[in-house]
Parts: structure tokens; sequence; C-alpha cells
């Protein structure tokens, strides 16, 4: 499917009316859209060692940006959370096909694998925390959509209230408490 | 069957939730019987709800100082080991993560600012600025990152109003503001740069950008001293003075709103300058939001503005802030406030529980007094962990992760012992609710009374909010003259023979107690002998310093502890000091003999530690021979008598 702004609207429209198939396919779209950028950005023999994710993300999204109205807050939302969402699935990808690659040539370090180490870094590896997620969803959505928004689509704790309309002091504690949540289930597989 | 299976499952688990904890099992197998499927589901869905009640249960004592967070776990499943390990892990990680501040959450990753900020003025300009993102959001409006549309892009940041209609109301204020920071101009204070309006007349103001964090932050991630924390804060309050002076009232001085920048990797800079410099030099605390200052200058303030009680922060608001109206207050309203950020600053919290309160419950809160800072300090640096062996909670001091261990791995217990007395009678004289001139125990009336008293703090010298006691003052002079150390026995022997010395001079009985000295002398060791090597001047006077301070002549005191060994003053006045407390009236009224017989006991028990018992009887005897002061003559009698017995 196209990243045009009608077929992104209607997604969103159809969002709105809670449509449950529509957040899907505009993960997909955006997932694609994402791949996409990245894909072509090194084919392009860009020094790849300088391309952080941030400019990535950035390009991949400037396109889109373009085509979409975000005059209303609510669509932006659902915008903004399935972008989020479909970075969290092209970073899925990029670690499965890492795995199954095993031993991957000098100097191909992807920006993902930024991304990926951050997550290790942050103590919370990536297929740990992903499968956590999954099960944070079906206990609290709201935690689950702060973590999503602030871990996949990197906003600030400002940007997460002002999306979501709640205060900045509401998403700082929950996230805290989702995130201890987060660690003690990914620390408690780690203790079996 | 009229239920789906997932409508029974929920009905069991229902049921199952119900029990007591250690018939869930039984529960699950009786009601689910055979099916398999049924099984399967209720697990899956009792996880979920177990983790609910998990997080609800986390979500309630969050706020809970570290300790109650476990105990309550504890208590409330206390008959559920299976709840309460899910609890105590989460909590585990909740203490962690209040231990160490999150600095940096952000991946490498995210989406682009223009993406997810909605507000429409990105990237325009506004005057000679171009705005670049958002930085904060007040009642009124928000304040944006800009950058000069010139070569130099140099960063600035505009406040601008919510482009909705803004009131008259809202614009007079917005103007006065713009006012008010064009009159202030100092370094403390994020400076006015200019003002005015965009093309559908939303009212825009540009003022100096201060890259920064909050000043509680800056003191943590840094992990400054005490007493770099104090001088830093001493540079916030000249800030609020400039502010006062012109009339003034700053109304919402919180951390949030003093900045102090933070290292930005700048190779070129940082060489120029040698490490410790570098570290504190230049880094101006600044003062910004002036969004409610209150003018007290007519020629600003219009009645209709001050009438309303503008919105505050509760948590940093004066008490009379929260219940009077506007034209009632003045800047002692202020000193209050920094009398708070200064609490927060040394001991991590603030005084009073305000999580959770509404803004009256607040405010009747601080009616009551505060807690001592000293106390606080404790709660906020210990971390109370159980134990298992004793089945109690005991306290653990927070380790390097720990919010705490950013001051530099000094113990709570270090830090209690420095700002409880002066910097604590400071902070809480900040905070009084009195507000009576003429009232002793009354806040602070300027901002300057109490920079003087922060500087007399960092000097050893006396402060104002501590009362006036003769006591009180000679610890601080002992203090000023040099910090305790261990002392040495021959200077204090020798030291009180020069007393005596000056005694004998002083009433005539010189050649009875020159025989004494002498006997004493002749009687007593190795160590005596070596003190005659030591400045007989200097030990008499002692007995004058003695003498003048306890006649209250303090001048004429000071002149004669000049004269004294720097190790004689110390280990004396200490001595002296330790865990008596005399009264002025008390220490008027000491006789010289009654001196003597506190010095000979207090001789004789140093002697008496150190094993002497041979050496500390002599002095003991002395002593009993003394008129009776504070009961040293019969303490001295009493020991003559036990070290006779055996």
């Amino acid at each position: 499917m196209a990243a045009d702004s009608t077929t992104i609207k209607q997604l969103i429209g159809r969002i709105a009316n809670d449509d449950g198939s529509a957040k899907n396919e505009l993960v997909t779209l955006l997932y694609d859209e994402l791949r996409r950028i990245a894909g072509s950005l090194m084919r392009n023999e860009r020094p790849v060692h300088t391309l952080q994710p941030t400019a990535l993300v950035a390009e991949a999204f400037i396109n889109l940006e373009r085509a979409v109205v975000m005059d209303n807050p609510r669509s932006r939302a659902y915008f903004v959370s399935a972008a989020a969402q479909a970075m969290r699935d092209v970073l899925r990808e990029h670690a499965r096909r890492r795995n199954a690659q095993k031993r991957k040539p000098d100097g191909e370090r992807s920006p993902w694998d930024v991304s990926l180490a951050w997550f290790e870094e942050s103590g919370l590896p990536f297929f740990d925390l992903d499968e956590a997620m999954e099960s944070l969803a079906s206990v609290d959505k709201l935690q689950h959509e702060i973590v999503q928004l602030k871990y996949f689509g990197g906003l600030t704790n400002e940007q997460v209230a002002e999306l979501l309309d709640i205060s900045a002091r509401t998403v700082e504690r929950k996230h805290k408490l989702a995130k201890s949540w987060l660690r003690s289930r990914i620390g408690a597989t780690e203790d079996e | 069957m009229p239920q789906s299976l997932t409508e029974r499952a929920n009905a069991i688990c229902d049921l199952v939730i119900a029990a007591s904890p250690d018939q869930r099992d039984a529960k699950i197998k009786s009601e689910c019987g055979d099916v398999s499927d049924l099984h399967n589901l209720v697990q899956q869905e009792l996880e979920i709800r177990f983790d609910r009640l998990v997080l609800k249960f986390c979500d309630e004592v969050m706020d809970d100082a570290p300790y109650l967070q476990r105990e309550k776990a504890m208590q409330r499943f206390a008959g559920d080991p299976q709840l309460r390990d899910r609890v105590l892990r989460v909590v585990t990680r909740m203490l962690e993560f209040d231990a160490k501040t999150d600095i940096d959450v952000r991946p490498p990753h995210f989406l682009p600012a223009s993406l997810v900020d909605s507000s429409p003025l990105i990237d325009q300009q506004v005057g000679e600025y171009r705005i670049a993102r958002r930085i904060g959001k007040g009642g009124f409006g928000a304040v944006y990152l800009a950058n000069r549309v010139d070569p130099t892009k140099r960063p600035v940041a505009v406040k601008i109003l919510h482009s909705v209609e803004p009131s008259t109301e809202l614009r007079m204020r917005f103007n006065r503001e713009c006012m008010m920071l064009a009159n202030l101009r100092h370094e403390g204070i994020a400076h006015y740069i200019t003002h005015g309006e965009l093309d559908d007349k939303t009212p825009y103001l540009v003022m100096e950008f201060v890259d920064g964090i909050k000043i509680t932050d800056y003191c943590d991630q840094l992990g400054l001293s005490i007493r770099e924390r104090v001088e830093l804060f001493i540079e916030v309050c000249n800030a609020v003075q400039q502010a006062h002076i012109k009339s003034l009232v700053h109304r919402d001085i919180k951390p949030s709103n003093i900045l102090v920048e933070h290292e930005r990797g700048n190779p070129a800079n940082s060489h120029d300058q040698p490490q410790s410099t570098r570290a504190l030099r230049g880094r101006t605390p600044k003062l910004i939001d002036f969004g409610i200052a209150l003018s007290l200058d007519p020629k600003f303030e219009s009645s209709q503005l001050t009438a309303d009680a503008p919105p505050m922060t509760p948590a940093y608001a004066s008490p009379e802030q929260m219940t009077e109206p506007s034209c009632k207050l003045d800047s002692r309203t202020d000193i209050y406030s920094l009398g708070l950020v200064l609490y927060e600053l040394l001991t991590g919290g603030l005084p009073y529980p305000i999580a959770g309160k509404t803004p009256i419950q607040i405010a009747a809160v601080k009616q009551e007094d505060p807690k001592l800072p000293s106390e606080t300090v404790l709660e906020t640096v210990i971390r109370h962990e159980f134990d298992s062996k004793s089945n109690t909670t005991v306290p653990v001091p927070l380790t390097a992760e720990s919010r705490a261990a950013d001051r530099k791995g000094r113990s709570p217990e270090k830090i209690r012992k420095e700002i409880s007395g002066d910097l604590e009678n400071i902070v809480l004289k900040s905070l009084s609710t009195d507000l009576n001139r003429k009232s002793e125990a009354r806040r602070y009336d300027t901002v300057q009374s109490l920079v003087q008293d922060l500087k007399n703090w960092l000097t050893n010298e006396p402060v104002t909010a501590t009362a006036p006691t003769r006591m009180y003052r000679f610890r601080k002079f002992v203090r000023r003259n040099g910090i305790p150390v261990a002392a040495i026995c021959v200077v204090v022997i020798s030291l009180i023979s020069g007393f005596f010395v000056y005694l004998a001079t002083q009433y005539g009985n010189l050649q009875r107690d020159r025989a004494e000295a002498a006997t004493m002398r002749e009687q007593e060791t190795q160590s005596e002998l070596e003190a005659k090597n030591l400045d007989a001047m200097s030990h008499s006077a002692f007995g004058w310093f003695l003498y003048y301070w306890g006649t209250g002549q303090e001048q004429a005191a000071e002149e004669f502890a000049r004269l004294m060994p720097r190790e004689t003053f110390e280990y004396v006045g200490v001595e002296f000091l330790q865990g008596r407390q005399i009264s002025d009236e008390q220490l008027s009224k000491i006789t010289p003999k009654g001196w003597e017989a506190m010095a000979c006991y207090l001789i004789g028990e140093k002697q008496l530690r150190e094993g002497q018992a041979d050496i500390a009887r002599r002095w003991y005897a002395r002593g009993a021979s003394k008129e009776e002061f504070r009961g040293f003559r019969r303490r001295c009698e009493w020991r003559v008598q036990h070290l006779e017995k055996h």
C-alpha cells in the first residue's frame, strides 16, 4: 500500500471508528516505509557507521509527514502510536535476522544495531522486552502504550503526556511502574 | 452450555481469587475438571489478574517512603507468598529506580519532534527568531527554544501565549511580565531580550535561553558537598534579592525554576580550563519564569490583577500564599520557598508529606512544624531493607548506585551531623510561619539576612537563627579557632599547672599554690617533666580567657585566646563543652575555684580513661578541695573515695 496522504487519512479515520484491523494496516504501511528508506540509504553506500537510527527515522518520516495532515490531535496520537509500533516491528525483524545470521562481516553495522545495543545496555534485551511487553499489553493498556511510545517512538515524557492527554507526572509515574514490572519479569525469567 | 469458554474462565477466576491462597490450586482443579482448554484459559487469565493486582498495589504504595513500600507489601500479602514474591520483585525494582536518577532513557531512534509535537509554531519565525522546539508548558502558554535567523543561530527562549484568543486579563499579565523582566538585570536571572506580537496579535516574550538542569539534579549529578550546595544556593538568593530590590516577588521559586547550565561536550572550551574550575566556576544558577511574579510597585500592579489568586505550585508555595489574597503578600513568601529549596538541596526531600494531597490539605499541613532536615536526611538516604533473618526491617545505607551516593559516599549520619544545628536552624527560620516582626522565632525579614546567616555558617560565625547563648557562642568560637583533634595529655596537664598559676596570682594564694603545684610536679611522671617545656605564658592565658569569658567580657577573652597554643585551646575547649549544658547564668557565676574543680575533674577523667589511676586520683583529690561548681567538686570527692576503695 502506498504511503500517500489519502490512504493514511482513511486509515486514521477507520482507527477513530474503532476498526481493529486499521491500526495493523497503518503499522504495516509505516513499517514498509521505514524499511524501504533504510534499504535505499544503505544501498546508496553511505558510510554506514555514521548513520544513526535517528537520522534514518527522520528521513523515513519526512515524506510521510508531508502526506499526513496532523492538525487533529487525536489523529496525531493514532499516527504516532502506529509509528512507534512500526519501529518495534522493524527492530524485531532486524534482531531476528541478526540472530539467524550468527556471524556478520565487519563494518556491516546497521543503524538498527545501534538501537538494539541501546536496549541491551539499558538492561532490557530486545526479545525479553518484546515478550514482556506482550504480557503488559493484556495487563495494562495505558502503561503498555506509554512504554511503547517512549522505548520505540523515543518520545519524551512531555511528548507522551501531550499525545495521550494526561499529565507528565502521570506519564512518569506509570512509566516507572511499568518498567519496574517489566524488569521484574525479565529478571524472573533470567533467574529460572 | 449457556456460557462461552471465556465467560466460564472468568467466573472461575473470580472464585479462585476470592479463595484463600492455599486453596487456589485445589479450586482450579475442582472447577475446571478435566477440560484442559478451560484449565489453560483460567491459568492465562489468572496470570493477568495477578499482575493487575500487583501493579495496583505498587501504584498505591509508590509514594510511600521506601521502607514502607516493603513493609506494606509484607503485611498485605503475609499469607500469600505467591503474590508477595511478585510484589516484592516489582517493589525492589522501584526502589532501584528511586535510588538512581534516570538521566537519559531516550533511545537512539526517535520520531522527529515535528511529527510528534502538535504545535503549529514549530519552524515558524517569530520576530528575528525561528522556533525549533517546545521546552516547557505553563498554564497560559508555552516556552520554545528558538534560534536567531542569522549565521550565529543564537539560541533564545521564546514564551508565547496560547494562540487561542487570549483574554484581556491574560494579556495584561503577560505584558506586565515583559515589563518587569525588562527592568531586571542580574546574572542569576534569565534576562529579557525583547517582546512583541505575532501576526495574529499573540504576544510573545524573548528571553535568554538557559540550557541547564534544575538545581537539585545538578547538585546530585555533580555530587556536590553540603558546603558547595550552600554556596550555590547563596547565588540563587542573590538573584532573588535583586528581584526584591526591584519590588518584585517571584512567587514561584522551586527547583525546576532554578536552572544550572551543565557541561555540554565542548572540547575546545574544556581544555582551556583546569578540571576544578570547570566543575564549579561560571555555573551561575539562573532564576527563570516570572510568569506569576507580583510587583509591589503600584505602577505595575493593578488592583484587578492582585485580587485573584494566580496559579502556583502548592508544594513550594508559602502557607500565606495559599491562604491570603495577593495584596497581603510580601517578599517573605519567596524566602519561604527559598527555604524549601534549601531544604531539598540538603536533604533530598521536603519537610511535609504532600503526595496525593489537595492544595487545601497542603496548606493545612504547612501550618504544622516541618520535619527536621536532619531527620529527613536519614529517611531519604537510608533505605530500609527487609531482613529475613531477624524478620524486621533494618536500615541499609544506600550504596554507589543511589541518589544519595551522589554525595560522594558520605554517610547519611555524616550529612546529618553536618546540617544539624546551625544549618538546620537557618532552614527552619526560613520556613517559619511566624511573620510578626517583633517575634524572635519569625521568618527572615529579608533575603539578605538569610544570606548573611548562610555566610556566617560557612565561616563558623554565630548565626542569628540559633538562640545566642554564651555556650553557643563559645562553641562557635572554638570551632572558628580550630576543629577539635585528639588532644595530648601533656598539653592538658601543663595547661592546668599554668591555670593554677593564674588563679594564684589572681587571688593572692600565690605562694601556697606554687608550692602545691611544685609538689605535684615532683610527684608526677615523665610526662609532667615534658610539660615544663611548654610556654607558661600560654597556659595562664587560658586561665584569663576562661575568666573573661565567664564574666561576659568576650573581647578581652579573645585577646587571650590568641596567646594560647592551638591544641590547648581545642582540647580543653572541647572537653569543657562536651555534653555539659551550662546556662549563661551559671557560666557567669563560676568562681575561679569552681573552674579549678571542674578542670581537675576533667583532667582526672582523662587520666583515668588512659589507665593512669594514680595520677587521676591526685587530680581528683585536688579538685575535691576546691569550690563547688555544678557538682564537679563532689564528683571529684566520689572519685577519690571510689579509687581508694580499689
